[in-house]
């Protein structure tokens, strides 16, 4: 399976992400709406290790798109923030890729790679900017996440 | 066809086609275990060690004796990776201080894939020529690190060599010696 296919796959069984439109490097800002954007593919780390295999990183983002308000916070209403409550659904998304590292679920890059770690980059989303030309406004958090992977492709001992 | 180099006129043998494979005896059955040295190690080499006598004439000559040479060789890092059945004997072997378990225990084959035999000009390799040290030690001497548990070997092969050949590069090969 190509890489980014497994990355989409994978993405697609985050309880936070199936619920909701994935789109991948292009779609529609829309309210919930999540997009992955492949940032490099097949980037080898270094020479190869003696037996031919290849120490490689793959760098994704993930989007949400979320709408926002312009209420003050207030301690009466904090837990109903709205922008809090966006916020906290993408912290989500990070909380679920960081328990998969854990648990060693990872994208099927295919029988010739092993992934050797997964990793978001940010221990919060990251708020890249809002488009205050929609209605409602929309807000764009970002999670930069990392995998490296050993590519046994080459080897010569099989 | 006899063994020959396998590369094309100016070409250089890249590493991968010098493999080490380690072998020693799995406990209640016949079928030894096998695994290629130097999974995730950048450098290595078969550092020959040669013991060196020089001496000159009266007449200004110099003659060089090569008495010996204790062939050894260091893989740093030697990661701890699951499935690794090299990595768990050595590493128990450490744990218990068991010296016996990695001292002249293994049978390393030196399988140089860069030379080959073909059936025929332009067919795939049928056979690589390979040295088979047996009665060598691997010998972990460190067990630790920072990120991720690292235990460094040292292999010393013992010289007991047999020349010969192997079908294929994978764990099942078969080795024909020379006749």
């Amino acid at each position: 399976m190509d890489k980014s296919q497994a990355v989409l796959s994978f993405l697609q069984t985050c309880p936070e992400i199936s619920a909701t439109p994935l789109f991948f490097n292009f779609g529609n800002v829309e309210d919930n709406a999540h997009q992955a954007i492949i940032n490099s593919d097949d980037v080898a780390l270094h020479t190869p290790f003696i037996d031919g295999s290849v120490a490689k990183r793959f760098t994704f983002s993930i989007d949400s798109f979320k709408s926002v308000a312009y209420n003050p916070v207030t301690q009466e209403y904090l837990a109903n923030d709205e922008n809090l409550t966006e916020f906290e659904g993408v912290q989500q998304i990070l909380n679920w890729v960081t328990a998969q590292e854990k648990l060693h679920n990872y994208p099927d890059f295919g029988t010739d790679c092993i992934i050797d770690e997964m990793k978001v980059l940010t221990t919060k989303p990251e708020l890249v900017g809002v488009d205050t030309s929609l209605n409602p406004p929309m807000a764009v958090y970002r999670l930069s996440i990392q995998i490296d992977y050993i590519d046994n492709t080459d080897k010569a001992w099989k | 066809m006899a063994m020959a180099m396998n590369l094309a006129t100016g070409a250089v043998a890249q590493r991968k086609t010098l493999i080490m494979v380690a072998e020693w005896p799995e406990t209640g059955s016949e079928t030894p275990n096998r695994e290629i040295l130097g999974t995730r190690t950048e450098d290595s080499s078969y550092e020959l060690n040669p013991d060196i006598q020089t001496s000159q004439d009266i007449l200004g000559k110099t003659y060089t004796d090569v008495n010996k040479t204790e062939p050894q060789q260091t893989f740093d890092p030697f990661y701890l990776i699951g499935g690794s059945k090299l990595g768990e004997y050595l590493a128990n072997a450490v744990l218990e201080n068991n010296i016996d378990a990695y001292t002249n225990a293994f049978t390393i084959y030196i399988i140089a894939a860069f030379i080959s035999e073909t059936t025929g000009s332009g067919t795939p390799a049928t056979y690589y020529r390979t040295a088979k040290h047996t009665g060598c030690s691997i010998i972990p001497t460190a067990l630790g690190g920072d990120t991720r548990n690292n235990m460094p070997i040292e292999v010393h092969y013992s010289n007991v060599i047999t020349m010969g050949k192997v079908d294929k590069l994978s764990d099942d090969f078969a080795f024909t010696a020379d006749s």
